[in-house]
């Protein structure tokens, strides 16, 4: 008798709670709202964003707020949340956030969502932004094939998902144009933040030859680049310029700068130039540039890559091997 | 834990048992109290005011109709998972395995939600029975390792949580991948979904499956056969098997309705909020069901408590974040501090065993089985 | 097939996997002091996380990896105080106390790595361990490389091994510590303490565990990230079940574990691709496979009770 009282007694509680409170929604305001995963001082793909973030806040006079370590339930409240705060715009940072948009952004007409690294656009307001992963794989590609001596190039990735995939995809596909005697290796960790793994996985392929070797995500690139220090194997980095992670053995990063991509859709936003589509950007947008090269790298070999950068921004090249 | 509770005898009409009760309610609130008191210590040392911070943390969890559904929503499975380990732990049992078991739930009840075509309200009855089966069927192998072969269970239940989760993973990352850009399996079937109950919020009739299931297990032990064997087979298993009662098929029996209940919380949580398995699909609450079941003193009905609590923690904090910078990791602290408290606090409990000690001598019961769970 | 067979010859696999090991073995010879005196080692995780925190800010602000580890020892040993203070004074449930401790490390170290510093892009490194060949065996033809050309505290992980068998079997508190995990009552009639030897244990097992997660961050690796000890901690404890609870049990489990992983990224490296979830469960399931083929493997007999005196 005792714990039904306790029950329904809890009950009215919960009822009373959910009469007492009206949903407010506040007008818009000039207020930009970032979802990550992870933490925002990983050092890769959550930081970008992250830094992304405060350059709206630094160059456009954006109120920001972020929330971080974002689990999969909280996606769709999150983001209500936020609408309901009056945040014009509403930032998810990767795929798994696509099923959430989709629900939200039809209860907020207003509000603008941006996703960043997946492809839940509605025509609306949700846009999503895709890197052009394979793109720069095969710029990287075409840099390492041309660089390598023992024509054994290795690959180390985090966790198997598409845009690291695609990024593998175009690094084979430019070895395979520029130097078809290479062979190219790939090894998975399988965690964001085993770095002592991706040290051992690129330890493990500079032990069968590998002499030059691309990581792609956070603990891997860490892992890769102790890995390398010290040796003559040869460092292509992923995500931020990463040249003081292995000064002697950075060939070049492939810089991908949430911030130019959040600047300029945000631009677009505020001219009311932003439709629900799906942008893909990549070296012509200036979302993905390469880092200076490491002195390694000599000057014709720089001209064939750069050459390779400038064919792909006109549009000469567009088989990256991911069909 | 309460310890075994009373025999079936019938109850006595004593005030140890009204103190009882209230050390159940009064335990579980100093151990948060405290908890947030050395919370506060540390946020301030994070240059954060503590007052500013908790007022986010608690408007965040209950401050308008979407938080308190968020909070109601997050702790559903939350509740399911506490019930696990609640059933279990009554027959003597630890099944820590409820991570596994719910991983495993939801692999089933995305299966059964994405392959079949079934009429509306059967499918997602099939996919939740599915999940439960999931559950079931890998709470099993414990189960019968432990009853029949001797083997701890929380060794077990350990190693299978690990195989079961980079299982699924694999599962997500081939077999049931959707065709696409990402990886995560299709959507489960419209005809699968458990209805919204609120429109507008993601609270969803899990819920009310969630209580239905703590009304169940509440009954199963106190008022079924069943329920008084596995409370027996909990308390003393030798005498349990000098009383007759099949201590092993106790055990196995108990072992898969907890993870059915895991495997529930799993499918509940897909077909409710989800709709589609992703990599790292549970935060986690597997883990947080162990203190959950804690802080409710392994009763059916405290359980549901300390899955709002952990609900409400969690929901909270991301608003707290999102107001004053703080990270999300400051609550993981907050979590492990509460259950340090309770285990403190349970242990120290000294009113609590007099009071049941003079009960045993004056209803002439059984010893009473010494230590605190906690 | 000929590659692979290649590969598991080869110096440089037998190299790795000494590495891959040694933080494993750490962690299980720390654990196997708190599981022979009956409280189950699960706060493993946690303790190693806490040492790898501790030890890259030790090594950080002053510089010297040595440091740098002896921090790590101590906050590892500290912190284990916690669990030993729930599990053996409070008489908890060892396994609940176990979660709530690895979730507070979890947010103790995530914690205070942001109030160190902050979200920068500023790779925040540390001084490490350096390679230190052993003179003359290093030199040796096929053995020295294997063996001899590791971290200092890689050498400390293998030597460890006969000390704990020396301390375990051939001392009178080794055998203390081991009678209260098997009977603390009698234990106890006989005038040991056993909450006192329930302590040393799990104590023991923090400051080896924290030296395990050292390796990590001021060792292979010299820089932190949360969450970056990846269930290594459990794969310790998995170690020390495999191994039947024994020393040379643990020892070589954690051997296996090691030589398992190096293989697994020798075999990628060939162009060979499992999917790397199998390859993650894999050490899980060679454990729960060995022990229910081998049958029930002799645990502490009061292994996860906690002992009330009254």
């Amino acid at each position: 008798m005792k714990r039904f009282t306790v029950i329904m007694l809890c009950i009215l509680l919960v009822a009373t709670a959910l009469v007492g409170c009206t949903k407010k929604e506040q007008p818009l305001q000039k207020k930009a709202a970032l979802l990550i995963s992870g933490p925002a001082n990983d050092g890769g793909w959550n930081q970008l964003a992250y830094e992304g973030l405060t350059t709206l806040r630094d160059k456009m006079g954006f109120q920001i707020a972020v929330t971080e370590n974002v689990k999969q339930a909280d996606h769709a409240q999150l983001m209500r949340n936020y609408a309901n705060q009056g945040f014009k715009y509403v930032i998810a940072h990767g795929y798994e956030y696509g099923d959430a948009l989709d629900l939200v952004a039809k209860e907020f007409p207003k509000v603008t969502f941006i996703q960043i690294g997946g492809v839940a656009k509605n025509d609306k307001n949700v846009n999503a932004v895709l890197f052009t992963s394979a793109e720069a794989g095969y710029i990287t590609g075409v840099l390492a094939a041309l660089m390598t001596k023992s024509n054994k190039l290795g690959l180390v990735g985090a966790v198997d998902i598409p845009s690291i995939k695609a990024d593998f995809q175009g690094f084979k596909k430019a070895v395979k144009d520029f130097n078809p005697a290479a062979t190219v290796v790939e090894a998975w960790t399988g965690s964001w933040t085993d770095i002592a793994k991706g040290k051992e996985a690129a330890l493990a392929q500079m032990a069968t030859g590998v002499d030059v070797i691309m990581a792609n995500g956070d603990a891997a690139n860490h892992g890769a680049a102790e890995a390398v220090r010290g040796t003559k194997v040869l460092y292509i980095g992923w995500s931020r310029d990463q040249k003081e992670y292995a000064p002697d053995s950075h060939m070049v990063s492939n810089v991908q700068s949430v911030a130019n991509i959040l600047v300029n859709l945000v631009e677009r936003g505020e001219k009311g130039d932003l439709k629900g589509a799906l942008y893909i950007m990549g070296y012509k947008e200036g979302a993905q540039y390469l880092s200076e090269y490491g002195a390694m790298v000599p000057a014709d070999v720089r001209a064939k890559v750069n050459k390779v950068v400038e064919d792909i921004k006109a549009g000469k090249i567009t088989d990256f091997g991911t069909k | 834990m309460p310890g075994p509770r009373r025999p079936d005898a019938p109850r006595l009409k004593l005030p140890a048992i009204h103190w009882e009760n209230l050390a159940n309610v009064l335990t579980p609130m100093a151990a948060i109290i405290a908890s947030l008191a050395v919370g506060s210590l540390v946020i301030a040392m994070l240059k954060v005011n503590p007052v500013v911070a908790y007022g986010h943390l608690f408007r965040g969890a209950a401050g308008n109709l979407g938080q308190v559904t968020m909070t109601i929503t997050n702790s559903i499975p939350l509740i399911f998972a506490g019930l696990a380990v609640t059933l279990a732990f009554r027959a003597g049992t630890f099944n820590i395995g409820g991570e596994g078991q719910l991983y495993m739930g939801a692999l089933l009840a995305v299966w059964a939600g994405t392959a079949l075509r079934l009429p509306l309200g059967v499918h997602v009855l099939a996919a939740l029975a599915c999940g439960a089966a999931g559950g079931a069927a890998w709470a099993l192998v414990p189960g019968y390792l432990k009853a029949r072969r001797g083997f701890n269970e929380v060794i077990i239940t350990i190693l299978m949580n690990y195989i079961a989760v980079w299982f699924v993973s694999y599962m997500v990352h081939s077999l049931l991948r959707e065709p696409g850009w990402s990886p995560q399996t299709r959507q489960v079937l419209a005809t699968a979904r458990l209805p919204q109950l609120i429109s507008g919020t993601s609270l969803h009739a899990g819920i009310l499956l969630a209580i239905a299931a703590a009304v169940a297990v509440h009954f199963l032990l106190t008022r079924t056969g069943l329920g008084f064997a596995i409370r027996m087979v909990g308390s003393n298993r030798e005498a349990a098997r000098w009383a007759g009662i099949d201590v092993a098929k106790v055990t196995i029996i108990t072992m898969c309705l907890s993870g059915a209940l895991a495997g529930l919380a799993g499918a509940s949580e897909i077909l409710g909020v989800r709709f589609r398995l992703l990599d790292g699909f549970s935060p986690g609450y597997g883990f947080d069901a162990i203190a959950v079941a804690l802080l409710g003193r392994t009763t059916a009905v405290g359980t549901i408590f300390g899955a709002l609590f952990f609900g409400a923690l969690r929901t909270g904090a991301n608003v707290m974040q999102s107001a004053t910078g703080l990270p999300v990791v400051a609550v993981y602290l907050i979590q492990g501090l509460v259950v340090l408290f309770m285990i403190a606090g349970t242990s120290m409990d000294v009113v609590r065993k007099l009071l049941a000690k003079r009960k045993e001598v004056a209803a002439g019961a059984g010893p009473v089985r010494g230590g605190a769970v906690g | 097939m000929l590659d692979l067979l290649g590969v598991v010859l080869s110096v440089d696999f037998v190299f790795a996997s000494v590495r891959l090991a040694s933080p494993l073995l750490l962690a299980a010879m720390g654990g196997l002091f708190s599981e022979r005196a009956g409280v189950l080692s699960l706060g493993l995780e946690g303790m190693m996380l806490t040492g790898t925190l501790a030890a890259f800010l030790g090594s950080y602000y002053t510089g010297s990896p040595w440091v740098g580890l002896a921090i790590a020892m101590v906050c590892g040993g500290l912190m284990s105080l916690l669990y030993a203070l729930a599990c053996v004074t409070f008489r908890a449930n060892q396994v609940v106390a176990a979660v709530g401790f690895n979730i507070l490390a979890l947010g103790a170290t995530g914690l205070a790595f942001r109030r160190a510093f902050g979200i920068t892009d500023k790779l925040h490194k540390a001084a490490s361990f350096q390679p230190t060949p052993i003179p003359y065996l290093a030199d040796l033809p096929v053995v020295g490389p294997m063996f001899f050309r590791h971290l200092p505290l890689v050498y400390v992980a293998f030597l460890l091994l006969p000390v704990v068998l020396f301390v375990l079997y051939r001392t009178t508190w080794g055998l203390k510590l081991r009678s209260v995990g098997e009977n603390p009552l009698a234990a106890d009639t006989l005038g040991v303490k056993v909450q006192a030897m329930r302590y040393a244990g799990i104590v023991i097992c923090g400051v080896l565990a924290a030296a395990g997660g050292s390796l990590l961050s001021i060792g292979f690796i010299s820089t932190f990230m949360e969450e970056m000890t990846a269930g290594r901690g459990f794969i310790a404890f998995a170690a020390i079940i495999f191994g039947k609870w024994t020393p040379v049990g643990a020892f070589l489990a954690a051997l296996l574990f090691g030589a398992a992983d190096a293989l697994q990224l020798r075999v990628q490296a060939l162009g060979i691709n499992i999917p790397y979830q199998i390859m993650l469960l894999f050490p899980y399931l060679l454990t729960l496979c060995a022990l229910v083929l081998v049958g029930k493997s002799q645990s502490p007999a009061a292994l996860g009770q906690p002992y009330d005196k009254t």
